[in-house]
């Protein structure tokens, strides 16, 4: 327990210093969230000025800092520019949508690579093994955005099996129908991350299950006669897991990078996409906000694999 | 071929003269829109996703009509203004309310919303930009709950389009303390407007839905509800509209032309547009500001690229037909447009010769021409987000290359682009305006930068006396025939100094489901006649049901 | 050892290509013959890849991107090795204060996703050439080569040879150099290819926003982007750069796996 408190400790000490960096690093790019826009050549420059003020961009950074503390500890997040509301009803509106992307590839990549992969590792010498591991490589191999374009192209444009973008039929039936219609529009962006999410957790799986098979607790539970499908799935998968559990928290936070571009591919209305526009736009506070939620979903996400890991390794357990 | 398009372009303009057609109620109409909408209230607004949605829920005072004629008031119709008159000295208008219009929430419209309309766009806390088109207009007097007269300074020929500015705001539902607070009200979020369409819902990044008012003052919409639905890849919105999960495209690139045919459910509007771009020449120093440009000051050699460039070939290249040369700062649509102004010739020998008599010699080493110690090599700066653009910088670099001009291109995304722009970082700059019926904003664009507001947009600093004068002239004439020589003769004088390189002017196809029977689209903003929109009832799809009440 | 050459062979194919590329392409690949007649040919015996919007030659394009696709995702590993390399060893040196500095910093910069850490340089740095490029991409993609090198750095720390020569008083810095360093090169070499299998997508990426290479310099990135909205009619944009940019990954996946497996053989 003691330990856990520790490791939220750090957590915490880890999102202040990714809220601070980002800060910093927005407010270093040229422009801010008040400039006149690309084309239209009628807003005055005293705007820039008046709504600078107005939101104390021309304050010394320290100070600006130091109120956005304040501000947080407030509960108060800030106004985002680029969505003209508060950053907080922008989180409110889009942090389900992300959460649901996000969490349904992760569960089904996860789910799907650890099965595929426990299957390709026991039995490593078959030739359907060895080639839908080639297969997996070579979706490992090709960005998101291309395999993202890719479906997109095969089964929304072509074949027409699901929708092109967006998350929902507009005026489209309510109640169960209409969740089934989101599962829908869930199909492709959340396939295709989770495929990349598949691979990924299959090939590492398939090299842990392949050293499992052939190690010392195994042979002895075969001996003793149990059968070899439930020394698979009961045994021997929970200690393969290791491997796959600790890669976990770096995956997701290639997952939100990945997620972003799949987003602006599908329509997907959820934060990747708002982050790459707060950048663009320098929409200062939403900058801070989002990369406080992103982060702060990373680290947890880490911190619960390593309990995972502690769960599925006793041996590690003290040492977390 | 020139005037062939623009007798189209008036063609389609005087179909539109008609007031309301009428026709069935129901149906709904489904946006595909690139972006999100900035703002919902009309002073607030930036965007042209928040324009359209703006004007659906708000009506002006008066409205130009499908002419775009700004000059006089024969060309405009009321709004919420029912009529007017003008003083003796014609430096006063009285408008009268019209007595039906209400706003969403009931309240009749008064005299006091259309101060509060105006003193949001005068407040420069709300950088509104209808606020420049107001210059002349000094006050507002109320005569009682439905009058209101505007003094203007003196008599000048659009006098009366800076009345079409003002969107009356209901003064009972406005934020209270000063003005700047308006953007970040819970109005702006939900606003109340007056227009044929109400405020239903804004979710961010995905959707805002508009539904009809009922006993609008004008008459009820026809279509029950209009959905904006934001797609950030325009190939993702396209797809939708090929799907039939969408309405309208308003912008269908060039390379989607043939696409759209083979759907049959797909019509294609075509119009001119107010957008132009051109490649300008920076005066001054990149480094500093307060020197002149090593070489962009000499007229010959801006001349010379002028003429190594062919500019048809990049219109044609990147847009097709969906786009035309330009002539100078103006767009066929605005009254003083003036296609008979001489242009520079294409002619790459010719260049060279000039170059070379100007002491800018090849050299035979890399093939880029020097003169002393200094190469003919300059960066021009193009916004990350237009792919235009950015092709006719790529093009205009061979084209350049080949006389010996090392032209580098650097692509800023649009903050960084912008603060760059304003700053006058760049040698060459790849911009594009989106002008007004009026040609007022040439006095922003292009004449000289000085205190008094003059040029403030014009971030390669070109100046010439001659062209100042032509373009005040131009705006403080009466005559509508006087208007159009001042600016024809500062339109001459700009092309012959070479200040940049007048490139395109957008057409714009548009991509509209069949089942829609509309009225001609209005290149100054197609949803102004989105209330007249009527959906077939026999081709009617699932998402055209009457909405249940609730 | 064998299973090494297939990968290397692979890798130095490319890496062949992209040094040869002025002598293998038929075409100049900022050439642009006729905007309006030739653009967007589909591929045929005289342009086997293609022509693009301008009408520039897509094999030639190709061959140059390998250029300054495979250079830039090097030396951005180069840059990240170098800078994990100096974190991880700073940390596992250096006393509790300046690990736990250090390694809070790693997770830290972990936390955020390198696409958005990307995006937040770039708009801080404005246009950049393929060198600041790479330089970006390197220092956004060094954290686990920083947390891999303080853990081997540890882990040999401990072992018996360098604390006995920790104790007969060999200065750190050439128990390091000696000791330490050589004992790294199997977990840098890994890492190198894992992180170069990482950049080459990444600036395809970054040119899917438009913020990667500048024209008219090709990349396989920005050769995709010139498809944009035309996938279907002009797949020819996509398919041979997507085919590079895979066979590049794949090298490089294939061989830190191979090598991983030596390694793991070995010991």
């Amino acid at each position: 327990m003691r330990v856990v408190v520790f490791r939220l400790a750090q957590a915490a000490v880890v999102v202040a210093l990714v809220v601070t960096t980002c800060f910093a690093l927005i407010r270093l790019a040229p422009g801010d969230p008040f400039f006149t826009s690309l084309d239209q050549p009628d807003i005055p420059a005293e705007t820039a000025a008046l709504q600078r003020e107005r939101f104390g961009y021309d304050r010394p950074l320290v100070e600006q800092y130091a109120r956005f503390v304040g501000a947080l500890a407030r509960g108060d997040l800030g106004w985002s520019h680029s969505r003209a509301r508060p950053v907080r009803e922008v989180l409110v509106a889009l942090l389900p949508n992300t959460l649901l992307l996000m969490g349904s590839a992760l569960l089904l990549g996860m789910l799907g690579g650890i099965a595929l992969g426990a299957w390709q590792g026991w039995h490593h010498e078959s030739r359907l093994s060895r080639w839908s591991d080639r297969l997996l490589l070579l979706v490992v191999s090709v960005p998101e955005f291309i395999l993202a374009l890719f479906f997109a192209m095969l089964l929304a444009l072509t074949w027409r099996i699901f929708p092109i973008g967006g998350m929902r039929t507009e005026f489209g039936p309510g109640g169960f129908a209409g969740l089934l219609d989101v599962l829908r529009h869930l199909a492709l962006p959340a396939g295709t991350l989770a495929l990349v999410v598949l691979a990924i957790v299959a090939r590492h799986q398939r090299a842990a299950m392949r050293d499992v098979r052939d190690a010392e607790f195994v042979r002895a539970l075969r001996a003793s006669g149990i059968p070899e499908r439930r020394i698979l799935w009961r045994h021997a998968l929970r200690n393969a897991l290791v491997p796959v559990l600790t890669v976990m928290g770096v995956m997701l936070a290639s997952l939100v990078s990945g997620a972003v571009l799949v987003e602006r591919i599908f329509a997907w209305p959820g934060m990747g996409r708002a982050m790459v526009d707060a950048v663009l736009y320098r929409d200062y506070p939403l900058v801070a906000g989002g990369v406080l939620v992103t982060s702060v979903g990373v680290v947890l996400a880490t911190l619960l694999a390593d309990l995972a890991v502690a769960w599925a390794d006793p041996r590690l357990r003290r040492r977390l | 071929m020139r005037r062939i398009v623009l007798a189209f372009a008036l063609s389609l303009l005087a179909a539109c003269a008609g007031d309301a057609a009428r026709g069935p109620v129901g149906g709904t109409v489904i946006i595909a829109a690139a972006a999100d909408a900035d703002a919902l209230v009309p002073p607030l607004v930036g965007s042209s996703q928040g324009r359209l949605v703006s004007e659906l829920l708000f009506d002006r005072l008066v409205e130009i009509g499908p002419s775009l004629n700004t000059v006089g008031d024969a060309d405009f119709r009321g709004r919420l203004a029912e009529r007017w008159n003008w003083s003796a000295d014609s430096l006063a208008i009285t408008f009268f309310l019209d007595p039906d219009a209400r706003w969403h929430d009931g309240q009749p419209v008064v005299a006091a919303d259309v101060v509060a309309g105006l003193s949001v766009i005068r407040d420069p806390a709300n950088g509104s930009s209808l606020r420049v088109n107001l210059v002349g207009l000094d006050s507002l007097t109320v005569q009682g709950e439905r009058q209101v007269t505007m003094h203007f300074g003196r008599r000048t020929a659009e006098q009366f389009y800076a009345a079409s500015m003002i969107f009356p705001l209901p003064a009972h539902l406005l934020p209270t303390d000063s003005g700047s607070a308006l953007r970040t009200s819970t109005y702006a979020r939900a606003p109340v407007g007056s227009g044929p369409y109400r405020f239903v819902s804004w979710e961010p990044l995905s959707r805002i839905e508009l539904a009809a008012v009922e006993d609008h003052y004008r008459g009820r919409a026809r279509l029950d509800r209009v959905v904006v639905s934001i797609s950030p890849e325009p190939a993702t919105g396209l797809a939708k509209i090929w799907a039939e999960e969408a309405d309208v495209w308003e912008i269908v690139p060039a390379g989607d032309i043939a696409e759209a045919v083979r759907h049959p459910h797909v019509r294609l509007v075509s119009s001119t547009a107010f957008d132009y771009g051109f490649a300008a020449f920076n005066f001054r120093d990149p480094r500093n500001r307060e020197r002149p440009h090593p070489f962009f000051t000499d007229r010959g050699l801006r001349r010379a690229i002028a003429m190594a460039v062919d500019r048809p070939a990049i219109v044609r290249a990147i847009f097709d037909t969906l786009a035309m040369p330009l002539y100078g700062p103006f767009v066929r649509l605005q009254h003083t447009a003036d296609t008979t102004i001489r242009q520079i010739p294409f002619d790459r020998a010719a260049a060279a010769t000039i170059l070379d008599s100007l002491g800018w010699r090849v050299d035979p080493r890399d093939g880029i021409r020097r003169r002393g110690t200094q190469r003919l090599r300059f960066t021009t700066l193009v916004p990350g987000s237009s792919r235009n653009r950015e092709r006719a910088a790529v093009l205009m670099q061979e084209q350049l290359r080949q006389v010996g001009v090392d032209m580098q291109i650097e692509r800023a995304e649009n903050r960084t682009f912008t603060a760059k722009r304003e700053a006058g970082q760049f040698d060459m700059v790849v911009g594009g305006w989106l002008t007004t019926p009026s040609p007022r904003g040439l006095r922003g664009t292009w004449a000289t930068n000085s205190a008094d507001g003059q040029g403030t947009q014009n971030d390669g600093r070109y100046s010439n006396s001659a062209f100042d004068a032509a373009v005040i002239a131009g705006l403080d004439a009466l005559e509508p025939a006087d208007v159009r020589r001042h600016f024809r003769e500062a339109y001459q004088i700009i092309v012959d100094d070479a200040a940049a390189l007048f490139l395109y002017e957008l057409r714009v196809m548009a991509a509209v489901h069949r089942r829609f029977t509309l009225p001609a689209w209005r290149p100054d903003g197609w949803w102004r006649t989105l209330p007249e929109w009527t959906v077939d009832p026999a081709q009617r799809l699932p998402r055209d049901a009457r909405p249940t009440a609730n | 050892m064998r299973r090494l050459r297939g990968p290397l062979l692979l890798l130095g194919g490319l890496a062949l290509v992209a040094l040869l590329a002025p002598w293998l392409a038929p075409f100049d690949p900022a050439a642009q013959p006729d905007p309006i007649g030739l653009a967007l040919q589909p591929p045929s015996p005289a342009y086997w890849f293609g022509t693009d919007p301008y009408s520039r030659d897509v094999l030639s394009r190709v061959l140059f991107g390998a250029r300054s696709s495979l250079g830039i995702a090097a030396l951005s590993v180069l840059v990240a090795l170098t800078l994990g390399a100096a974190v991880g060893a700073a940390a596992a040196l250096g006393g509790r204060v300046t690990d736990t500095l250090l390694m809070r910093g790693t997770d830290a910069a972990l936390a955020i996703p390198r696409l958005l850490l990307l995006l937040l340089v770039v708009a801080g740095t404005g246009p950049l050439t393929p060198a600041s490029l790479a330089l970006v991409l390197g220092a956004t993609g060094w954290m686990t080569t920083a947390r891999l090198v303080r853990q081997e750095t540890r882990r040999l720390l401990a072992t018996e040879y360098v604390r006995s020569a920790n104790a007969l008083g060999v200065p750190p810095l050439r128990l390091w150099r000696g000791h330490i360093l050589p004992g790294l090169v199997p977990t840098i070499a890994v890492n190198a290819t894992i992180a170069f299998a990482a950049a080459v997508p990444l600036e395809a990426a970054l040119s899917f926003l438009g913020l990667g290479v500048r024209p008219p310099l090709a990349s396989w990135g920005n050769i995709i982007l010139e498809a944009e909205g035309r996938i279907r009619s002009a797949w020819w944009l996509v398919v041979f750069p997507t085919l590079g940019i895979a066979l590049a990954t794949l090298a490089a996946n294939l061989l830190a796996e191979r090598v991983r497996d030596v390694a793991g053989e070995r010991s």
